[in-house]
């Protein structure tokens, strides 16, 4: 609930997203890390606790310009007591197991507004005096608002989408169901870019453990302990990203067709798996099922004593996806590990890969400009050359 | 369909064209180069039989860069047409 009522008031989210650290708690509004001076001159840390008169679901106008304050009796920088503004003295005991050991009040000619302007003028009052015993102190920290279970898939509110205010643009990518079939270099970083939008399901296919020459394909850093235990990799990934979001999906297992129908409730679907006659069969059963999809592949090779080679990003939905077929943008073929096939990766390249079709994704959803329409996407690397072709709007 | 690309063998004949694929500079005798004859030079063994290969190319003749699919064909510049052919097959 709180979290919600957050981004439904302008005045809260504007206290989060300027890094103040709200907290919400049975129906009072906090803010911790308030600087103020003791008695003793010192500086310490305080809270403000005001009362939240809400209406339907979002805050309206303070109730009262009083609030209370968690901490010792706050004082100048001399140490004698901020009395113009003290009122009541304490120990008073508010909601949620706190305790108060004053209220203030200081009433502006018409009360105050909004909570922004009622608890940033508090914070000044009390944190001016802190500021000049130590400059460095700043009731703003940018503290994480942890999310319930209800509220949103990830764990802590996503500050950086409401500063920037593209809440609802963002929206545009919570689908419900997305999965990444193949969790290894490419795949990963897909992963680390998806995990960090709304999507509300995120489900990982992969039969493989980590090994440690994954490690350097991956985003992130595993631990020589990590890899010693060499877990499968859709619970390594589940694991380090879930203190970020909530509803990763391990599933340790290729795709064959004994499994295939999981995909049938996707949303989405990111191939990032090793060519072979898996492939195949999960384009034909995402076309069959209707669920748009993107397809990616590298290449390098090593000639020179320099590494070349191209990266490709193929998308495909239901409005089209002959190109596939009739370009042969995709191949089916399995190389056997030969001189043609050392199998070379960079992580950078895993990235570039990554990338391309993420953002490729965010173009089909309308979060990202999509004048062209392009559907198929190489990058080489030798010429640094973005190439796009298969154009929906052709004629 | 065009003839077989010739490797250089020292003539220097000077209607030759001077091409690049995957970093090795290639002879070719037609200005008009195909996906097939790209595909055969970087893999003269067809590493499989139902392999298909991402080819793309810079700095042809009419065309900055861009890509050949099976069947296609560009022109090259006499010398310094860059061809990159590979399989596109990990992730």
């Amino acid at each position: 609930m709180s979290s919600t009522l957050v981004s439904r008031s302008p005045d809260l989210q504007r206290l989060v997203d300027e890094g103040y650290q709200v907290e919400i708690r049975a129906s009072q509004l906090l803010v911790h890390h308030v600087p103020y001076v003791t008695a003793a001159r010192a500086v310490a840390y305080g809270a403000l606790v005001s009362e939240l008169t809400t209406e339907g679901a979002s805050t309206s106008r303070p109730g009262t310009h009083e609030l209370y304050f968690v901490g010792e009796i706050p004082c100048d920088q001399h140490g004698r007591e901020l009395s113009k503004i003290i009122n009541q003295r304490g120990p008073i005991a508010l909601g949620g197991g706190l305790t108060a050991s004053c209220s203030f009040s200081s009433k502006p000619v018409d009360g105050y507004p909004n909570y922004y302007a009622k608890m940033t003028s508090y914070v000044n009052m009390l944190q001016g005096d802190a500021k000049a015993i130590d400059p460095i102190v700043d009731a703003v920290n940018f503290a994480p608002l942890a999310t319930a279970e209800d509220e949103s898939v990830f764990r802590y509110l996503d500050s950086a989408t409401s500063r920037a205010r593209i809440g609802a643009i963002s929206e545009r990518l919570a689908l419900t169901n997305v999965a990444i079939i193949g969790l290894g270099g490419t795949g990963s970083y897909i992963l680390d870019l998806i995990a960090k939008t709304p999507i509300e399901h995120i489900h990982m296919f992969d039969g493989d453990r980590l090994k440690t020459h994954n490690a350097f394909r991956a985003p992130g850093a595993a631990s020589i302990e990590e890899l010693t235990a060499a877990p499968l990799k859709v619970d390594y990934f589940r694991d380090k990203y879930s203190p970020l979001r909530r509803n990763l999906h391990a599933h340790p297992e290729f795709i064959h067709a004994g499994n295939v129908q999981m995909l049938a409730e996707m949303n989405f679907v990111f191939l990032a798996v090793d060519t072979g006659p898996a492939k195949k069969l999960i384009m034909e059963a995402l076309e069959a099922d209707d669920v748009p999809f993107i397809d990616t592949g590298m290449g390098l090779y090593e000639a020179g004593g320099a590494l070349g080679g191209i990266l490709r990003t193929t998308a495909s939905t239901p409005a089209y996806r002959r190109h596939i077929w009739d370009n042969n943008r995709v191949s089916f073929a399995r190389l056997e590990d030969d001189e043609y096939d050392r199998n070379i990766q960079v992580a950078d390249m895993n990235a570039m890969n990554a990338v391309l079709a993420v953002i490729k994704w965010k173009k089909l959803l309308g979060f990202y400009q999509d004048t062209e329409n392009e559907h198929s996407i190489s990058y080489t690397v030798g010429g640094n050359d973005l190439l796009n072709e298969d154009f929906r709007n052709d004629t | 369909m065009s003839d077989e690309a010739q490797s250089d063998d020292g003539r220097g004949r000077s209607d030759d064209f001077e091409i690049v694929v995957n970093g090795s500079p290639v002879t070719v005798e037609s200005e008009t180069v195909t996906y097939e004859q790209v595909v055969s030079i970087a893999f003269p063994t067809p590493p499989a039989p139902d392999a298909t290969f991402s080819v793309t190319f810079r700095k042809a003749k009419h065309c900055e860069k861009g890509s050949l699919v099976a069947g296609q064909s560009v022109e090259v510049k006499k010398k310094g047409t860059t061809f990159d052919v590979v399989h596109t097959g990990k992730s």
